[in-house]
């Protein structure tokens, strides 16, 4: 289990590094985008934010899609801008009725989800909040502006659930883990 | 006899000066330059790119009945209209909707390329009209048509961009796309630079005409 802990923290590190040049699209746990990871806080709604980093020009459009895992359930998406098609969970196009500043983070929207706890306790797979490709149009990503043009963009991974419980063992459950 | 021939050049006089000055469609020849086909997007506001900033610009010569040059008609005087068989644009205070350069010079010539459009619908073909007249294409007598593919925020062509657009724009996006006409920057599909562009135009609030 703590193995899977370790590999949570690669994989941040990893996410870290990536985010420091390339344009992309992430889900924060916080409104100031800074929470990367986050705990079951019980049987409750949250609010996400779905963040586009990096792309250094004004946007007038983006395009994504977000893989929830089972420990949460997908509610509604809030504060999108005017014209919208679809949702978060199935696929969203977004377009600002005014250019947005893609100089400095730009939150695209907020999600509200159901916490269902139980689900933490899955393989480890199963709890990643993954940013992807718009299932229909094949395009993770914004357009500028005043082109339009499309500027594709990494989706980055989330993860809750990440602090494994600690467990009551014994010597000799361990020794059996190594097979002694 | 010679009453006859005075009688004869009086009516030619007459004719002359009353033909002069009058355009004549099929004998002012226009220049397209530009792609083949072109493609435009449009908004009821006016405020898209300009022609020549698409691509694309016109140059007309403009003479009379007797094939003289007509200087002076005003920039103002000169629009485009569809002349799409099967669909039609809607223009935002008619003439005023697109013109030309300047007015044309002692040689009958100006241009059309620094205007942008203002209008609604889809359609895929434009007439240059001045002064009321279709321009005809010298030889056949044919009006111009140039293969034009203009697509406007304003699907219906009420001349603002509200709900309705906006239903027909989704309808027109993935995953069942359908038609051509939110393909506003005919690439083909209809994509995210679309919807970014249609979002623009979209507000709130709706542009509409100016």
């Amino acid at each position: 289990m703590r193995i899977a802990t370790l590999v949570v923290l690669a994989l941040m590190a990893t996410v870290v590094a990536v985010s420091a040049q390339t344009p992309f699209i992430a889900v924060y746990f916080d409104e100031g985008l800074s929470q990367e990871s986050k705990d079951c806080p019980g049987f409750v709604v949250d609010t996400w934010y779905v963040a586009a980093l990096n792309f250094n020009t004004f946007l007038s459009g983006a395009e994504f899609q977000i893989q929830y895992p089972p420990a949460v359930m997908y509610v509604a998406d809030l504060n999108l801008p005017p014209v919208v098609v679809g949702n978060t969970a199935a696929g969203i196009s977004m377009g600002f009725a005014l250019p947005v500043n893609g100089f400095s983070p730009i939150t695209l929207c907020a999600v509200q989800v159901l916490w269902l706890c139980e689900a933490c306790d899955g393989p480890f797979i199963d709890n990643v909040v993954k940013v992807v490709k718009h299932p229909f149009t094949n395009f993770l990503g914004v357009t500028d502006f005043p082109g339009y043009n499309e500027i594709p963009a990494v989706g980055l991974t989330a993860y809750i659930c990440a602090t494994v419980p600690v467990e009551e063992t014994s010597w000799g459950q361990v020794k059996a883990l190594y097979g002694e | 006899m010679s009453k006859v021939l005075l009688f004869a050049a009086s009516l030619l006089l007459v004719a002359g000066i009353a033909t002069a000055g009058i355009i004549d469609p099929c004998g002012a020849p226009v220049v397209y330059t530009g792609a083949t086909p072109e493609c435009y997007f449009t908004c009821p506001q006016g405020d898209t790119n300009s022609f020549l900033t698409e691509g694309f610009w016109f140059a007309f010569t403009i003479k009379d009945l007797l094939g003289a040059p007509i200087a002076n008609i005003p920039g103002s005087d000169f629009w485009m209209i569809d002349c799409d068989p099967v669909a039609n644009l809607v223009l935002c205070a008619g003439s005023a909707s697109s013109n030309a350069d300047s007015a044309t010079n002692s040689l009958g010539k100006t241009t059309m390329s620094l205007t942008s459009m203002a209008a609604g619908g889809c359609v895929t073909g434009l007439s240059p009209v001045v002064q009321g007249f279709i321009l005809e294409q010298p030889g056949p007598c044919t009006p111009y048509c140039f293969n034009i593919k203009v697509r406007s925020c304003d699907f219906n062509g009420d001349l603002k961009v509200d709900l309705v657009d906006l239903s027909a724009f989704a309808v027109a996006y993935p995953p069942n796309p359908t038609g051509t006409c939110g393909d506003f920057d005919c690439s083909g599909t209809v994509g995210l630079p679309d919807l970014s562009k249609f979002a623009f135009h979209f507000g709130p609030p709706g542009h509409k005409c100016n």
